[in-house]
């Protein structure tokens, strides 16, 4: 029996004062591609950066697991080496720091190896290749001045150097064109096999188009209130959340 | 200056030339519009003045001797909850008759009232008068006070005026200058944020022409957490006029979560001028965001051009531009008849050709 | 090339001209005296016109008080510096003495053995004769002139002579008359019009002559057209008894030349830096200044300069870094005092553990700087809420087609942007320690790679806070 990969219990959560997740049950087994949809403010964001240690949230009650393991009480980058990976919404632009030198800095913080340059650099190159990026961007600081699409790939391309077990994709097609988005998808989907999950927020659903869906969650006032398959989406899409909150 | 530099730069201090009458004279005549449930004292009371802070700016020779020789005083005490806003309007005229005015205004705003006061300075033209001044506000808890403070006099005068303020838990302090007039001027504004969540905002307008002299200093500084700043400076100068300022915003320690924002520009006009900024920024606290911005220059070739393509002759054109280097502060004046009398001020010095 | 250091064990006293006569005792005088001065002069062989400067400016600097602003100067114990600059006096500090700190620092930046022994002022220190002598050929078949001050002041006399000292007059205030009377040491440079020197060159000259090192004075000459790249300094802590560092650097570039002055300073944290530098630029001519400011326990450092010519142009890019019981105000200087002519400047701190940056500046326009632009830019990171960072900018400006910007920031290092790297698997330290990387990397930019990485190197160590 396979071990599951994410396991959120009972899980409460708040940020000054204010309740953002009110009880959330989740599991997430290897394999699996698992949405996650809602209004907005729903607490989809908040769900997200809890399960990745953002210190502004504080959590009330509940545990997440992790292969087993509680990650509850773990700082961020605890988590992140065990392989939760978070695409982010608005990813933080760091002046000073190149995509390469950082990425080359984290993959050795994860492995515990020290990233020789040259493979390293064959290996980053090619990457960006297959996501599109112009090579001059491996020397460009850490999204300054991307746009807000380039940002987006920019995260994709750390998912494929960091390869971790758990991704998140936080509105990862939000404002991107037709082609950026399929480009993403396939990536995403080349990246899914039978180890690895995949927890996708989203509300515009175009970067499902290649994905298997097994589970689709909608979120409402920081509880799941319908888990139900992929059918619901084009209800969504057609009809809005109403249709299916009653 | 709260903190000294370079001595050969002459910027540490200013001079102040404080001058009492020989005997006590009425002073002035003033317009003094003041709705009925606002108290008008002609006597300083009693009233908690601690907690200033800072005398760098006005030290304790200048308070004496405001103490021992003011001629008018005001205590505007603002009762809670009351919000008017038809303005509390103070206008105070010097001329041959009544040519020193030394005035000492407090204001009080209590708790969660919300008004704006106008202050205003003229002279007659062609006399020689002197003014000294210090406003102190107290903006109790919840309380909001916009104070707008415009010096025009004639330039046969030596103006002098401190503004001190403590703002105090969620209270507000708007204050807008506007130095148009006087021949040397020595202008000061010392706001304190000491209650958490107060906020302060610092707009200054000046216009230097002729043989003029203008010396502001402005500080505002965080002690309570959470506390939010503005000041911004706006400033035309002509003929051989010059002027020295020094904006500081001060974090002090303790003062997390605040956020303090200084911005100068300055319009050149004439090759005669000389412009000194001393923009400081200090900082004891590491949980807070300051910046500043200081820009000088002169009218952009490129949008005479256009306003000339369009018709409209050089002159005019420049003026326009004068006035458009104010207006973002200029349109915050509550009071329609300032704010001509300003821009009218602007248009006549830059058709004289600043002198 | 590779840098090459041998360590004698005796000062080859031969070359340098002392004498091994009687000394009168000079354990009865307290303070610094002219018979002190003349016997420095005397020592070092120095033409008439040089004693006479240096007993002028000690006479200024007993006229002239303490400046009345800037960090305290209190522990500054003028009274010692006798005892270091008294010609003959066996100066050598003890290795046993050595602070812990520095002896780590030290070991972290990986510096051989020999060099941490003269860095620590315990020993005596030359490049060795082989490489001393290849440096000197390959410059001098360009005609360029490479040499100590001491030997420039005696055979280059017609040279030295009109600018020692005119640039950075003992007028000025009290440190550099003092050094003035005293200097000794430092470095003269001068390129002939139209050399464009490829490598840069490096401060070789580090005398075992008492008050060497602390009152250095540095000359530069670069003619028209002429282009070049001097470093001084370095990474690694220089400790010294005497805590007192006073050295002058004049820099000429003359028309169409150009010149970039880079320094990583060090120095121990007993140590009170005052520093004077400064530039004249003439009609189109360049100077950049590359400056890092590290350790001391104050430092006053204000490179200036003057753009005298149309089109001259100033590049400043500068770094501190004040930690626990630091005081370092820093800054620039800028005259504008022609037409077209512009300037930058680039300036971050950071401050820690209590430290204290100041950033003072003043840009000047004066009225025939038609078409003049200057841009300041400063950046203050503050780590946590002991620490201090000031800023106090001035412009004073006198021209009315001159297009002046400044424009600062203060602040620490955001919770969104260390969440972010963690979330990458990197711990608080690392994130912290890649950002302030990160903050710096303009300056880190434009050193040699060996610099840089020491400089990156020493911001590791002082994060983590095994100094000091």
């Amino acid at each position: 029996m396979s071990k599951s990969l994410l396991s959120i219990n009972n899980l409460y959560a708040s940020v000054e004062g204010r309740h953002l997740l009110n009880g959330i049950n989740l599991d997430i087994n290897p394999g699996e591609v698992h949405v996650l949809m809602g209004p907005n403010g729903a607490g989809k964001s908040t769900l997200a950066n809890v399960i990745m240690g953002d210190p502004r949230y504080k959590v009330d009650r509940g545990h997440i697991y992790f292969e087993g393991e509680d990650i509850s009480e773990e700082k961020t980058d605890a988590r992140a080496r065990r392989g939760i990976f978070l695409s982010f919404q608005a990813p933080e632009e760091i002046s000073g720091i190149t995509v390469e030198n950082f990425l080359r800095a984290a993959k050795s913080a994860q492995t515990g190896e020290n990233q020789k340059l040259l493979p390293f650099r064959k290996e980053l190159l090619a990457k960006m290749g297959e996501l599109g990026i112009p090579a001059s961007y491996a020397s460009r600081y850490l999204n300054v001045g991307f746009s807000g699409g380039e940002k987006k790939k920019n995260e994709i391309l750390q998912m494929e150097m960091l390869r971790p077990k758990l991704v998140i994709l936080d509105e990862t097609d939000s404002g991107l064109d037709i082609d950026a988005v399929r480009t993403i998808s396939e990536s995403v989907g080349r990246y899914r096999n039978r180890k690895n999950g995949l927890l996708i927020i989203t509300h515009i659903t175009r970067i499902l188009q290649d994905l298997p869906v097994n589970y689709v969650h909608i979120l409402s006032d920081g509880r799941i209130v319908k888990t139900t398959d992929a059918s619901v989406i084009e209800k969504i899409s057609r009809d809005g959340f109403t249709s299916i909150l009653g | 200056m709260p903190v000294h530099t370079w001595n050969r730069l002459g910027v540490n201090t200013a001079e102040l030339v404080l001058n009492a009458p020989e005997a006590e004279t009425s002073a002035g005549e003033a317009g003094l519009i003041v709705p009925d449930q606002v108290r008008l004292a002609p006597i300083l009371e009693k009233t908690k003045l601690d907690g200033f802070g800072a005398d760098c700016f006005v030290s304790a020779e200048m308070g004496a001797f405001i103490d021992a020789h003011a001629n008018r005083r005001h205590f505007i005490q603002i009762p809670k909850n009351y919000r008017n806003p038809e303005p509390i309007v103070l206008e105070l005229r010097l001329s041959a008759q009544n040519p020193v005015l030394m005035d000492d205004i407090v204001i009080e705003s209590q708790e969660s009232s919300e008004t704006t006061v106008i202050i205003k300075y003229s002279s007659e033209p062609g006399t020689v008068t002197e003014h000294c001044g210090r406003t102190r506000l107290i903006i109790r808890p919840g309380a909001k006070l916009r104070l707008v403070k415009a010096q025009l006099l004639d330039s046969g005068t030596a103006n002098t005026d401190a503004v001190e303020g403590l703002v105090e838990e969620n209270a507000r302090a708007d204050v807008i200058l506007a130095e148009l007039g006087a021949l040397r001027s020595s202008s000061s504004c010392n706001l304190l944020l000491a209650g958490t969540s107060s906020a302060a905002s610092l707009d200054a307008l000046y216009l230097g022409d002729g043989e003029r002299s203008l010396d502001m200093s402005y500080r505002i500084e965080h002690r309570g957490k959470k506390t939010v700043s503005g000041i911004r400076a706006k400033g035309i100068l002509l003929g051989h006029s010059r002027k020295v300022l020094r904006d500081t915003l001060d974090f002090i320690s303790g003062s997390s979560g605040s956020k303090g924002r200084e911005e100068e520009s300055v319009l050149l006009l004439s090759p005669e001028t000389r412009n000194i900024s001393v923009p400081l920024l200090l900082c004891g606290e590491d949980d807070v965001e300051g910046e500043h911005a200081a820009s000088s220059g002169r009218l952009d070739e490129k949008i005479l051009f256009y306003l000339m393509s369009r018709g409209i002759d050089e002159l005019e054109a420049r003026k326009l531009l004068a006035q458009a280097a104010l207006s973002a502060i200029v349109e915050n004046i509550p009071d329609i008849n300032l704010q001509e009398e300003i821009l009218e001020a602007v248009n006549r010095s830059v058709a004289q050709g600043g002198r | 090339m590779a840098k090459q250091k041998t360590v004698l064990n005796e000062i080859d006293r031969g070359r340098f001209d002392f004498r091994d006569t009687d000394k009168s005792d000079f354990k009865t005088e307290k303070g610094l005296t002219p018979d002190i001065v003349k016997e420095i002069s005397r020592i070092k062989n120095e033409p008439a016109w040089m004693l006479e400067h240096r007993l002028k400016s000690l006479d200024i600097y007993n006229k002239v008080p303490l400046p009345a602003w800037g960090p305290p100067l209190d522990e500054l114990d003028l009274n010692n510096i006798v005892t270091y600059v008294k010609p003959n006096t066996g100066m050598k500090s003890n290795w046993d003495e050595v602070p812990d700190y520095i002896k780590n620092t030290f070991d972290r930046l990986g510096i051989p053995k020999a060099e941490k022994e003269s860095l620590a002022g315990v020993g005596a220190q030359y490049d060795s004769e082989v490489v001393y002598h290849n440096v000197r050929r390959e410059l001098s078949k360009q005609g360029v002139i490479y040499t100590d001050m001491e030997t420039a002041v005696r055979e280059h006399e017609d040279i030295v002579k009109p600018l020692f000292m005119k640039l950075v007059p003992p007028e000025d205030h009290k440190f550099v008359a003092l050094h003035g009377a005293v200097w000794s040491g430092g470095s003269f440079v001068y390129v002939p019009a139209g050399v464009k020197l490829k490598i840069p060159l490096q401060s070789y000259f580090r005398l075992n002559a008492p008050g060497a090192g602390q009152f250095e004075h540095t000359l530069i000459v670069i003619e028209p057209g002429a282009e070049a790249h001097f470093i001084e300094g370095c990474s690694a802590p220089k400790y010294n008894v005497l805590n007192l560092h006073a050295g002058c650097v004049e820099l000429y570039v003359r028309k169409g030349a150009a010149l970039r002055y880079s320094t990583i300073e060090n120095w121990s944290k007993n140590m009170m830096n005052l520093n004077t530098k400064r530039a004249l630029v003439e009609k189109d001519g360049t100077i950049e200044w590359i400056s890092g400011t590290f350790g001391s326990h104050v430092t006053m450092l204000y490179p200036s300069s003057i753009l005298s010519g149309e089109g001259a142009k100033s590049n400043f890019i500068g770094i501190s870094f004040a930690g626990s019981g630091q005081h370092l105000d820093t800054g620039t200087k800028v005259v504008h005092a022609a037409p077209n002519t512009k300037s930058t400047v680039s300036s971050k701190s950071i401050s820690k553990d209590g430290g204290i940056a100041v950033y003072r500046s003043d840009v000047h326009i004066l009225p025939n700087a038609t078409g003049s632009k200057s841009s300041v830019i400063c950046e203050s990171l503050m780590m946590d809420r002991q620490s201090r960072t000031d800023t106090i900018p001035l412009m004073d400006i006198r021209n009315d087609k001159a297009d002046i910007g400044h424009e600062a920031r203060i602040g620490r290092i955001s919770d969104a942007a260390i969440f972010y790297l963690m979330t990458r698997g990197l711990t608080e330290e690392e994130s912290k320690a890649m950002i302030v990387r990160g903050f710096v990397e303009p300056v880190a930019k434009e050193l040699p790679l060996e610099y840089a990485v020491e400089m990156n190197r020493l911001i590791s160590l002082e994060l983590e806070g095994t100094i000091g």
